[in-house]
């Protein structure tokens, strides 16, 4: 198997990239609805990706390009930073998964679920800080509380579907479909981090 | 053996690369809207050059669009 094919999950030969060889018609069925549901994981993606160009939309509609002075930036810098980092154990999760090594998989999984969880604590000291400096009342409050508690609650959802996908590959449910199971959350994280990396600029950097 | 041992060095250093370069992205970012009077194109392009860093890469989207291996 190319190391291409590892990485992008390109289907070779009617059998899922990464999995064990199997019967032929088996091999099909699996590529069959591991296509069908990546091309729906995509659709997910972008439905979702409107939902959060709809509030970034707004917190331009509302507040315009301004932001208060007292806005944390470095605590902004160091939640963006642990999110990048969750990208790449994230990353290594579903490569590890693709070349069968689901030993490893698992603790980049673990790794990615712990840096999710330290995101949503830095979260939490941010929103202690905002309430004080700029309530859920004022313009700028507003387009801060309720994009960032989008996102947060999107993160948090990917860190249950992380120990779920943990979960599986500890009750040996990868035979079926490969690595798909850890590609679809790894996927969702991936989308979820690429939403912060538009959010951050848009609520700590734009002036 | 050999191959998948290559496989996995090639795998990390992909992985590693983007981080890197995400990583320096968002200092630039971030030195642009602490020095820029007016940062707002600046930061939104270099989100631009991260999001597709994270799309590429880490996303595989131009897998989706690549006729499969026969």
């Amino acid at each position: 198997m190319s190391a291409e094919a590892v990485t992008t999950g390109v289907v070779t030969g009617g059998s899922v990239a990464g999995s064990p060889a199997r019967a032929p018609a088996a091999g099909a069925a699996a590529h069959d609805r591991v296509a069908g549901a990546r091309l729906g994981l995509w659709l997910f993606i972008a439905s979702e990706a409107c939902l959060f160009a709809a509030f970034i939309a707004a917190r331009f509609v509302i507040a315009g390009v301004s932001r208060p002075h007292e806005l944390n930036q470095g605590l902004g810098l160091a939640i963006t930073a642990i999110l990048l980092s969750s990208s790449l154990t994230a990353y290594l999760a579903e490569a590890f998964a693709r070349l069968d090594d689901y030993r490893k998989s698992q603790i980049f999984i673990w790794a990615t679920a712990g840096l999710g969880c330290l995101f949503l604590a830095g979260v939490v000291l941010e929103f202690r800080e905002g309430f004080e400096l700029f309530p859920p009342r004022t313009e700028y409050g507003t387009a801060f509380f309720s994009l960032v508690s989008l996102h947060a609650f999107h993160v948090l959802t990917g860190v249950v579907a992380l120990v779920v996908s943990s979960n599986l590959i500890r009750l040996g449910r990868m035979e079926d479909l490969g690595a798909w199971r850890v590609e679809a959350v790894v996927k969702y994280w991936h989308f979820v981090d690429l939403a912060w990396v538009v959010i951050f600029p848009t609520l700590y950097l734009v002036s | 053996m050999v191959s998948e041992r290559q496989d996995r060095k090639r795998l990390v250093a992909v992985g590693l690369w983007v981080m890197a370069a995400l990583a320096v992205l968002t200092f630039l970012e971030y030195l642009a809207a602490v020095r820029l009077s007016r940062a707002t194109t600046a930061v939104f392009v270099l989100a631009a050059a991260k999001g597709w860093l994270i799309l590429d890469f880490f996303m595989h989207v131009r897998a989706m669009f690549r006729k499969e291996e026969a």
